[in-house]
């Protein structure tokens, strides 16, 4: 079933990303469409993945660029806006999130387009605040991370009001699978160190959408009438719990899966706070190498840590920052090749990822299931066993690859 | 002491800023006296920071003024910036691929023939002292009869390249297996000074682009007379391999780590293999620099440790016969079929 695909120009920002990537390998691949690809940085895994392909076309540039984004949508129909962010503090994050929107949608205007799907995610609702059951109407209540997709989702709204865009907006929940930087790799690598990783013994809900699942969902929202000017929240359909994804991994590397304190709501976060900042602070005091693992927004996040950071002197200050912007140098370059894990043994966890973590919530995938007749078509366990042997063939398992 | 080479850095991209540029600062027999990039305003900037004297985009007019090029240019420039360089008799050091197909490395080695200067490609595993070690001393006899080789390079890829022409097939004149393949056949076919390498298969990921995955299986033979090995090669701009050499002989196997700064490894059943006291690359040592103090030796007519023009003429052919060999990978996790109402 080629669901009207084949031949048709795609657009497609953010197309070197793992969810960018994978739709371009599916839409080419399966459905005979032609992907316009538009890619920030050149030199990633992501435009490697995607050079190999046949229907795919790159062009270089930046989101916010309009010249950029206007010749590399000339002649598509179809616009899928994956791309997020930039470089930068995370207001210049939000501000290039925002303004790639805002360009995507003037480049939109001046051609006939039949969709434009937009990449939200399902963070602009906050799990520990929206109840039991979160769906596309619940309020939009997500942390910082989120604000900038809300605002974004703001802005899609008005062009379709005002333009009559047929616009889509995909809330994907956590996407995991093959390439999956964060729900995957990430999570591998923490389980291979051995970090203390979730609290309540791993019982929060995990709302995992698998990526080919994904995939599937954005690919109907192309072709399908009814869901233009819709909202979708994206979410697999078994509810599993954070220690059934942890524990699997840990299972499949064979370590143990260390949890993280029991406790929950302010005291959990008084606790992790002080762990936080015990740690920043030992390894300041020690002398030890720079903090590697911490994200991005982590001083944000953690106030105690973000008042004990401002309080040391400059040069130590200095060094904190300089660490935080090597912090995503484990996660590009992958596994150590001897299959040790070669990053400073703890790990900082910030405030919205233990909500994360300890919500009880599940998001509702029942309006992408009536309106668009999708319905997730990996089971876990088959997605898990693709995912494991991934892990496998990319070196993250105990036994590296080989050739045979 | 002698003089200094005078050289013109061609190209100012990642190679040229990572790898070349930080090594002529620390490098006495190579003096770089212009930097020339098409965009002239990168090689103003870069000749400023790096305290180099002149910039120009114009490459034809700097090669009247100096005794070399190093070529840091995207491969399609290669075959053409070489031959202006040498047809005017100057020394070429070319970063790898030599060049795109063995037909263009054809007509620059015969170029450097005919102009009687040195022709040099950019290996660095060359410069690696244990390389260097075992290739001179490394009792090979006593690991016995080769019976398989296994090599494999590959990193997820993540590298400041300017320009999508790497991802050009025609520009870059293949993918990962053209870019990094090469330093695998090279390193293999100089280790061992291989006097037969076929190949038996090749399988990669491409659809019509560049692969970011391939695997190739050689037939060798180590010495004359020897049996015929296995020899697997396996590269990546996706994931990270282990990045080693190894070599299995009858009586026991050599492990060489290609990261630098690993001990080569001898296993064996016995325990009776001599064992050398192998030096490997100090940390900080750049092997870039080395690579530059080699040239500028073949420069002056010395002897060093170069990968001249022809023995990549050899390493090109078989990277050719690969491609045309060329079968499909496919891996499970990349199945996917159209969607199908339930």
């Amino acid at each position: 079933m080629s669901l009207g695909l084949h031949a048709k120009r795609v657009f497609l920002t953010g197309a070197s990303g793992f969810i960018g990537a994978r739709l371009a390998e599916c839409l080419t691949g399966a459905y005979g469409a032609e992907v316009h690809a538009l890619v920030r940085r050149p030199g990633t895994v992501g435009v490697a993945r995607l050079a190999r392909l046949a229907g795919v076309r790159l062009y270089q540039g930046d989101v916010r660029n309009a010249e950029a984004v206007a010749r590399a949508s000339r002649g598509c129909s179809l616009f899928i806006h994956c791309a997020t962010g930039a470089p930068g503090s995370r207001r210049e994050r939000a501000a290039a999130t925002v303004n790639g929107i805002r360009t995507v949608l003037e480049a939109a205007v001046r051609q006939p387009v039949e969709r434009i799907v937009y990449f939200s995610s399902a963070s602009v609702h906050d799990p520990a605040r929206s109840g039991e059951v979160i769906r596309e109407e619940s309020p939009l209540n997500g942390a910082a991370l989120a604000r900038e997709k809300i605002l974004a989702e703001r802005l899609l709204a008005e062009y379709q009001r005002e333009c009559g865009l047929p616009v889509v907006v995909v809330r994907p929940t956590c996407v995991w699978g093959p390439f999956s930087p964060i729900w995957t790799i990430s999570a591998v690598e923490l389980i291979r160190a051995q970090f203390p990783l979730l609290p309540l013994n791993g019982l929060g809900t995990s709302n995992l959408v698998h990526i080919d699942n994904l995939v599937d969902a954005v690919i109907l929202t192309l072709s399908e009438r009814a869901a233009v000017g819709q909202t979708f929240l994206i979410n697999d359909d078994e509810p599993r719990t954070w220690g059934d994804l942890y524990g699997g991994y840990a299972r499949f590397l064979q370590v143990p899966l260390q949890f993280f304190f029991e406790s929950h709501g302010s005291g959990l976060m008084l606790k992790v706070s002080l762990y936080n900042a015990g740690l920043i602070l030992g390894h300041v005091l020690l002398g030890k190498s720079p903090v590697a693992r911490l994200p991005r927004d982590f001083y944000d996040h953690v106030p105690m840590a973000k008042a004990l950071v401002s309080a040391l002197p400059e040069a130590v200050r200095r060094r904190l920052q300089q660490s935080e912007m090597a912090q995503t140098i484990p996660r590009i370059s992958g596994p150590p090749a001897d299959s040790r894990v070669s990053f400073l043994p703890y790990n900082v966890l910030p405030r919205p990822i233990l909500e994360l973590y300890g919500s009880r919530s599940r998001y509702s995938n029942e309006k992408a299931k009536r309106v668009l007749g999708w319905w997730p078509r990996r089971s876990f366990d088959e997605a898990f066993a693709v995912t494991c042997l991934w892990l496998r063939y990319a070196g993250y398992a105990p036994s590296v690859a080989s050739i045979s | 002491m002698r003089q200094a080479v005078e050289v013109a850095l061609v190209g100012c991209g990642a190679i040229a800023q990572r790898g070349y540029l930080p090594a002529l600062a620390l490098v006495r027999e190579v003096r770089c006296r212009w930097l020339v990039d098409a965009q002239k305003g990168t090689a103003e900037t870069l000749a400023r920071r790096f305290g180099i004297a002149g910039a120009t985009d114009d490459y034809l007019s700097v090669l009247d003024r100096v005794e070399a090029v190093v070529l840091a240019a995207p491969n399609h420039c290669h075959a053409r910036l070489s031959l202006e360089a040498l047809e005017r008799g100057r020394a070429v050091l070319c970063e790898k691929p030599l060049g795109r197909t063995a037909e263009e490395i054809r007509q620059m080695v015969l170029a450097s023939e005919r102009a009687g200067v040195p022709l040099v490609a950019g290996m660095v595993f060359r410069q690696y002292p244990e390389l260097q070690q075992i290739r001179a001393v490394f009792p090979w006899s006593a690991l016995g009869a080769v019976r398989e080789i296994r090599a494999s390079y590959g990193n997820p890829l993540d590298w400041p390249v300017s320009r999508l022409t790497f991802f050009d097939r025609e520009m870059a004149g293949g993918g990962v297996f053209l870019d990094l393949g090469v330093h695998l056949i090279d390193c293999l076919l100089w280790l061992l000074s291989l006097p037969e390498a076929s190949v038996l298969e090749y399988l990669d990921d491409s659809e019509s682009g560049v692969e970011s995955e391939a695997r190739a299986t050689l037939a060798v033979r180590a010495t004359q007379g020897a049996g015929l090995a296995p020899c697997w090669l396996e590269v990546s701009r996706l994931r990270r391999l282990p990045n080693r050499v190894e070599i299995f002989g009858e009586r026991g196997s050599l492990s060489i780590f290609l990261a630098g700064g690993r001990v080569p490894e001898i296993r064996d059943t016995n325990g009776t293999l001599p064992r050398p006291v192998f030096s490997v690359m100090p940390p900080g040592v750049n092997v870039f620099a080395e690579q530059l103090r080699a040239f500028a030796q073949r420069v002056r007519g010395l002897d060093a440790n170069c990968a001249d023009g022809r023995s990549q003429l050899r390493v090109l052919e078989l990277v050719e016969s690969c491609y045309m060999k060329r079968k499909p990978i496919s891996f499970p996790w990349e199945a996917y079929e159209p969607w199908t109402p339930r």
